[in-house]
């Protein structure tokens, strides 16, 4: 299925395909402050409708996830990153998705403030 | 009873400190822009609310009737605060919870939560579905 998200002021709109069988919640120190609930898909599934280069990025820590968010209202629509076979992935913001009911979904905790 | 907290986003460049009561309600509401970051609002005012450090960092965004005022940092895009001007109570600024300093998990799993209806407009009543926010 397609999805429709962007952030809140809608210049990073985007477009998402894949099936949503869950989301996580991670209580990092990065997640416990934008309160993301993400969904990992292959990033070649999410397209950009926006230029790239008019997304902020914020890394930190080991670097290695580019955290986009909307320069004008500050939304994170996606993280972005490679798994550990070598496979650029997105973690979607499901919470930027339109047409989604959350509270359907399953989601996992996840302990990145054990990290 | 109120406790001095400080708190920062992520990178650090925004700092702030708040005389808080945790043990009083907090807020998660389904609006439009609470609904994309699960804004997660301690209640602090004008007085019992002191930024730090980062005021150049701060980008502030409204939106619809453009009272709120709604604060992130650039760097990292994090929301620490924002201030609401015409609330019922006054002038009020909510403090993200997830932004504190010094609050255990345990402290944070207890404190009270109340769920408002914000993409309705119904601010007072519980929306019919809050599990996810």
């Amino acid at each position: 299925m397609k999805y429709r998200g962007s952030c809140h002021c809608g210049r990073a709109a985007f477009e998402v395909e894949g099936t949503i069988d869950g989301a996580m919640s991670c209580n990092c120190s990065l997640c416990s402050r934008k309160g993301a609930l993400l969904w990992f898909v292959p990033r070649d599934q999410l397209t950009l409708l926006a230029d790239e280069a008019a997304l902020s990025t914020y890394t930190f820590n080991k670097h290695v996830i580019k955290h986009r968010f909307c320069p004008h209202c500050g939304i994170h629509p996606y993280g972005e990153g490679v798994d550990r076979k070598g496979n650029r992935m997105a973690a979607v913001n499901l919470r930027c998705l339109e047409g989604v009911e959350l509270s359907a979904i399953p989601v996992q905790e996840f302990d990145g403030r054990a990290l | 009873m109120l406790k001095t907290y400080e708190g920062s986003c992520h990178c650090g460049a925004v700092r702030f400190e708040a005389d808080l009561d945790l043990t009083q309600p907090t807020y998660r509401c389904n609006c439009s822009i609470c609904r994309r970051n699960r804004f997660w609002a301690a209640i602090a005012t004008p007085d019992t609310f002191r930024l730090l450090a980062g005021a150049d960092e701060l980008t502030e965004y409204r939106f619809n009737s453009r009272k709120s005022q709604h604060f992130f940092c650039r760097v990292c895009g994090v929301r620490a605060f924002g201030i609401g001007n015409d609330t019922p109570v006054g002038t009020m600024v909510g403090v993200n919870v997830g932004c504190l300093e010094g609050v255990s998990e345990e402290t944070l799993s207890k404190i009270p939560i109340t769920c408002v209806d914000g993409m309705n407009d119904r601010w007072t009543e519980r929306p019919e579905f809050f599990s996810h926010l």
